[in-house]
């Protein structure tokens, strides 16, 4: 795929990332700060990564993880802090894949650039969680990573596929909520972003659908991957 | 950070550079308090560490003021 120059403003008014980079990190605080009560196999803490990037550019994106997760570090755990820098991953890949190579263009494209978004983030908190944390941080797919070392695998590969598919659930959610939220922003802060043309509700249903989607992709690891591997009693 | 006559106040490419590099260096400060929980993963303390988390803040605190310095750079 060409990369594209992007026709999105140059400048933006300060007023907008002076609201949205705060708004956007309490979102993303408010997210983790239910997935961790739920103890839900997803992480839900980069929705608001996923519009601040789009809307004002990947670097902001950037800002608005490191945001979430230092203050997270306060609110939800400690061990958030080494985690932004998959924020930051996360960030550059919707805000330059969006941005700046027409990767918001189509359902297609935006299901790509979540899949992009869940590999690349999950390279990035592998070796954080194996290398920082010995493979436990008291997330939900800790039990999954047993399960995946108990059957003979690395304890970095068993990282890896463990949170891979929640990874890309995670950002697959992402992705579609944020869209459904840069849709409610005004125009003027997404015009010259190329983002699936449509009324609020196709996005909406779009957002469901993405939602949907990234469910399913959870469902499949812990009902399908996770017995095959599990090793047999 | 452009001052545009009557108009609003705008941030470019330039600051959004800054920003990163300020983010990151915010994050190399904050990164030792996560230390503490990778020690007791690893089963082991050592003094060591004290003077990596020095030297963490020091270089987080240096990369702050480099982002300072982008985004405080007149456009030629």
């Amino acid at each position: 795929m060409a990369a594209s120059v992007s026709r999105a403003p140059a400048r933006i008014p300060i007023a907008y990332v002076a609201v949205l980079v705060p708004v956007m990190a309490a979102l993303n605080i408010v997210g983790g700060t239910i997935n961790n009560a739920l103890k839900l196999p997803v992480f839900l803490d980069m929705i608001g990564t996923m519009v601040a990037s789009v809307a004002l550019g990947p670097w902001w994106g950037a800002l608005t993880g490191i945001i979430t997760n230092t203050a997270g570090a306060f609110t939800i755990s400690p061990t958030m802090i080494p985690f932004a820098l998959c924020n930051v991953v996360g960030a550059l890949v919707w805000g330059y894949g969006i941005r700046n190579f027409g990767l918001g263009k189509s359902f297609g494209r935006l299901v790509v650039v979540s899949l992009l978004c869940g590999l690349f983030v999950q390279l990035m908190a592998t070796p954080i969680v194996v290398f920082m944390f010995g493979g436990a941080t008291g997330h939900s797919s800790d039990a999954l990573l047993a399960a995946f070392a108990a059957a003979g695998n690395s304890l970095i590969a068993s990282s890896f596929l463990s949170s891979i598919s929640g990874s890309i659930a995670d950002k697959t959610i992402a992705t579609f909520v944020g869209l459904a939220i840069l849709r409610a922003l005004p125009a003027g802060l997404t015009a010259g972003i190329e983002l699936p043309e449509g009324d609020m509700g196709k996005t909406l249903i779009l957002a469901v659908v993405g939602l949907v989607l990234g469910i399913l992709f959870t469902l499949i690891t812990f009902f399908v991957i996770s017995p095959m591997l599990a090793p047999a009693a | 950070m452009s001052e545009q006559s009557g108009g609003p106040r705008t941030v470019g490419p330039k600051e959004s550079v800054a920003v990163g590099v300020i983010a990151m260096g915010i994050l190399t400060i904050v990164m030792p308090w996560a230390l503490p929980l990778a020690l007791a993963a690893w089963g082991a303390a050592s003094d060591q560490y004290l003077a990596l988390w020095g030297s963490n803040v020091l270089i987080g605190i240096v990369t702050v003021l480099s982002g300072i310095s982008v985004w405080r750079l007149k456009d030629l």
